[in-house]
């Protein structure tokens, strides 16, 4: 079975080298065919747009019988993709998986999760709450996030001004809620973790009592 | 030209028709020997009938409702022609004798078969310009072999066969024999042509293919692989198709539906072998036996075989007992032995014996015949089951104070060490429930224990494969299982996390990913 294992993926390396329309990359670590990077650029007219993703790619002992694991390398803001970690929950990594599914198609999905998220069925909790509460505020964050981990290219009046995104900017939080708290002398490092837990954004900020935000960042 | 020009040019024009035709349909048509020499040749056609699709067939008899039959290849046309000395010029063939035959009898009527020989001469007739007629036969042929006849004779109507049942035979056997024809064709056919299996990317003749009955085809090694994984690891919902359309269909089937996609053990047989196809069989009694409420597991524990109910069992509607004993499941026994302490009355001598029978069970692997009540050996419908005392004694011994009169009683009674035995059992088993109570939520399909590490409320159940919420304990739709966490007002909404597990992000989100370590239990998730 290994020995079916080992034809399949060089194979599929090999398919995945001559296919020069769908921009998937399949590289080898270290030559080891099992253990893989591949890469893709994030989806046009999404926030990913510009932005090169990298996946890392572990190919079971019962490939293809069993999933393949894939998780970001790339730090990716999406619901279904842990910003932590970059392990991604999408239902053919797990039960829906199908021998019949390869690298490549599984990466095209993946490139497709980038376009459609589901918030409903959730892998990184806070940054679904975000894109259910504030779209517009989390698309920013998420194009953030492209520009300073996918490298994708900032956006031009961006470029004109020289700006970088500040620290509340990546966290999808407005730097005038940060200030208000700073500048009762949290730290503003933590005002940013708990507005961040709190989902303190949107309409939350006027609608959320000040002793919840209080009593949190007294915790 | 004169008359021998013109044979010489026919004798040329048919040699070439007959090596075209015998290089397309090579031993399907033969020449006859000719050896008086005598003008014209004589030569023989088969041609099979395929049609473009499988098409429902109807025979000529009253029963024919009952034998459903689809048709892509009908027997062979099998007919002599005299091609004349001046064919194609000036003659057309002429057929000898045509012949539709299945087995012994014909399948078309004799009229049919003239009919379909006479159409050669209309053919030829039809192509003649400046008094010269052309070659006909392989237009003929075309029009035979792809059934075009069926529709201009009216037997194909409206996309269905009528066939008349041909006399002397049963209507049966003539539709076994055009059944096993076509199968035995579209074997043949199926064998003969290469597949690309989806599975190992190579070209593989159907000889070591298979077509499941999703019609999707694989070849039989990589089936092998995937399903003796299936078997080995115990996941028999992925003993079916592969494919990722049927995975997604099994993946988001609603309840009720679990025949989708199911493979007869034959088929698997046929990939993996007898013993794991032995062992399939065992894991799928199991798994009915874990589902249905009248299967038990044998209580020998060598042996822990599903046990079905005895076959009369099921037909009988229960009777209503009016006086006699109250009827005790197996589940009430094992569930409190408080309850049992209370309600545990000995059941009378007059016990109706025709009930006993219910509880008879033979288990079919080690033929060990018990009762389903007590678990001990078949004591027969006279005697009553000796129900274990255990608890009523530990809970009675517990009630009385410690150094009590009526504890030294019990214990001269039943051994001080006995007792003391029992009761350690007792609260052990009580913490074990406890534990279990408090910790382990049952899935809402099958009853199985569940206790969640991490992750979200929606759970899927490894056993089978119901879905349902960690919190309250409802089964989900499988389609759409997160609307039950969308609901304003319901006591689940926003809950898909618990408070815990999103602090459990924030602190991962703190400590961020170091390097090629992976994060333990997110892929189990």
């Amino acid at each position: 079975m290994s020995d079916a294992r080992l034809r399949r993926v060089q194979k599929e390396i090999r398919d995945c080298a001559k296919d020069k329309t769908s921009q998937i990359s399949l590289e080898m670590i270290d030559e080891n065919p099992f253990h893989l990077i591949g890469a893709f650029p994030g989806p046009p007219d999404t926030p990913y747009e510009g932005g090169y993703y990298e996946v890392d790619i572990v190919v079971p002992d019962a490939y293809p019988f069993q999933p393949v694991k894939m998780k970001f390398i790339t730090k990716v803001y999406h619901p279904n993709i842990s910003s932590a970690s970059g392990a991604i929950c999408l239902d053919i990594l797990k039960d829906a998986w199908s021998p019949v599914l390869t690298l490549k198609s599984t990466l095209i999905s993946l490139q497709s999760l980038l376009c459609d998220p589901v918030p409903n069925d959730p892998q990184d909790a806070e940054v679904a709450k975000h894109f259910l509460t504030d779209r517009q505020s989390f698309n920013a964050t998420a194009k953030h996030w492209a520009q300073a981990y996918a490298q994708a290219p900032a956006r031009k009046q961006a470029q004109v001004s020289g700006k970088v995104a500040t620290d509340a900017e990546m966290a999808g939080l407005s730097e005038e809620s940060v200030k208000g708290f700073t500048e009762m002398g949290f730290p503003r490092e933590k005002v940013i973790q708990v507005l961040k837990r709190l989902n303190y954004r949107g309409n939350v900020v006027n609608t959320m009592p000040m002793d919840t935000v209080m009593e949190a960042l007294l915790s | 030209m004169s008359h021998s020009d013109i044979l010489e040019s026919c004798r040329v024009r048919q040699q070439d028709e007959i090596l075209t035709l015998q290089s397309i349909y090579g031993e399907l048509i033969t020449v006859l020997p000719n050896p008086s020499q005598k003008a014209g040749t004589l030569i023989t056609l088969s041609i099979p009938i395929v049609l473009p699709s499988a098409t429902p067939a109807d025979l000529s008899s009253p029963i024919s409702s009952s034998l459903p039959l689809e048709l892509t290849h009908l027997p062979p046309i099998t007919i002599r022609l005299l091609l004349p000395a001046n064919y194609p010029a000036h003659a057309p063939p002429r057929p000898v004798w045509m012949k539709a035959s299945l087995q012994q009898c014909s399948w078309l009527s004799r009229k049919t078969c003239g009919q379909i020989a006479g159409k050669m001469a209309t053919m030829w007739r039809e192509e003649v310009s400046d008094g010269e007629g052309m070659e006909v036969i392989f237009r003929w042929w075309d029009w035979v072999a792809n059934g075009d006849f069926l529709e201009e004779f009216g037997i194909l109507v409206d996309g269905r066969l009528k066939l008349s049942v041909p006399p002397m035979i049963p209507v049966s056997t003539f539709h076994t024999l055009l059944k096993s024809h076509n199968a035995a064709q579209v074997h043949s056919e199926f064998q003969s042509t290469a597949y690309s299996c989806s599975i190992c990317f190579e070209n593989r003749m159907g000889t070591s293919c298979i077509q499941l009955p999703c019609s999707c085809i694989f070849c039989t090694p990589c089936l092998n692989s995937c399903w003796t994984l299936a078997i080995t690891e115990g996941s028999l919902e992925n003993v079916s198709c592969p494919s990722p359309q049927c995975v997604k269909t099994r993946a988001t089937r609603s309840d009720g539906q679990t025949s989708i996609n199911y493979i007869d053990s034959e088929t698997i047989r046929s990939v993996v072998g007898e013993d794991l196809e032995r062992r399939w069989q065992e894991l799928r009694e199991r798994r009915r036996a874990e589902i249905d409420p009248t299967y038990t597991i044998c209580p020998r524990s060598t042996c822990q075989a599903p046990v079905p109910p005895p076959p009369q069992s099921s037909q009988d509607t229960p009777t209503p007992v009016v006086s006699g004993p109250r009827i005790i499941r197996l589940a009430d026994l094992t569930r409190t032995e408080k309850t049992e302490e209370d309600q545990l009355p000995t059941p009378p001598p007059t016990a109706n014996t025709e009930d006993r029978w219910d509880r008879y069970r033979l288990c079919p692997k080690c033929n060990y015949s018990f009762c389903l009540f007590c678990g001990n050996g078949w004591h027969g419908v006279h005697l009553p089951c000796a129900f274990p005392k255990t608890s009523e004694i530990v809970l009675e011994y517990l009630s009385y104070s410690e150094g009590s009169e009526e504890r030294r009683r019990m214990e001269i009674r039943r051994g001080k060490m006995n007792l003391e035995k029992m009761v350690r059992q007792y609260r052990e088993d009580e913490e074990n429930k406890q534990w279990l109570e408090s910790r382990t939520r049952p899935c809402s399909g099958c009853g199985v224990r569940v206790e969640k590490s991490h992750g979200c409320n929606h759970m899927t159940c490894n056993r089978c494969h119901s879905h349902f919420c960690y919190r309250c304990g409802l089964s989900l739709s499988p389609s759409d299982p997160y609307a039950h966490y969308r609901h304003p007002g319901t006591s689940c909404f926003e809950k898909l996390f618990d408070p815990e597990e999103i602090q459990r992000f924030d602190r991962e989100a703190g400590e961020g990913m170091v390097g090629d370590e992976w994060p333990r239990g997110i892929w189990e998730w």
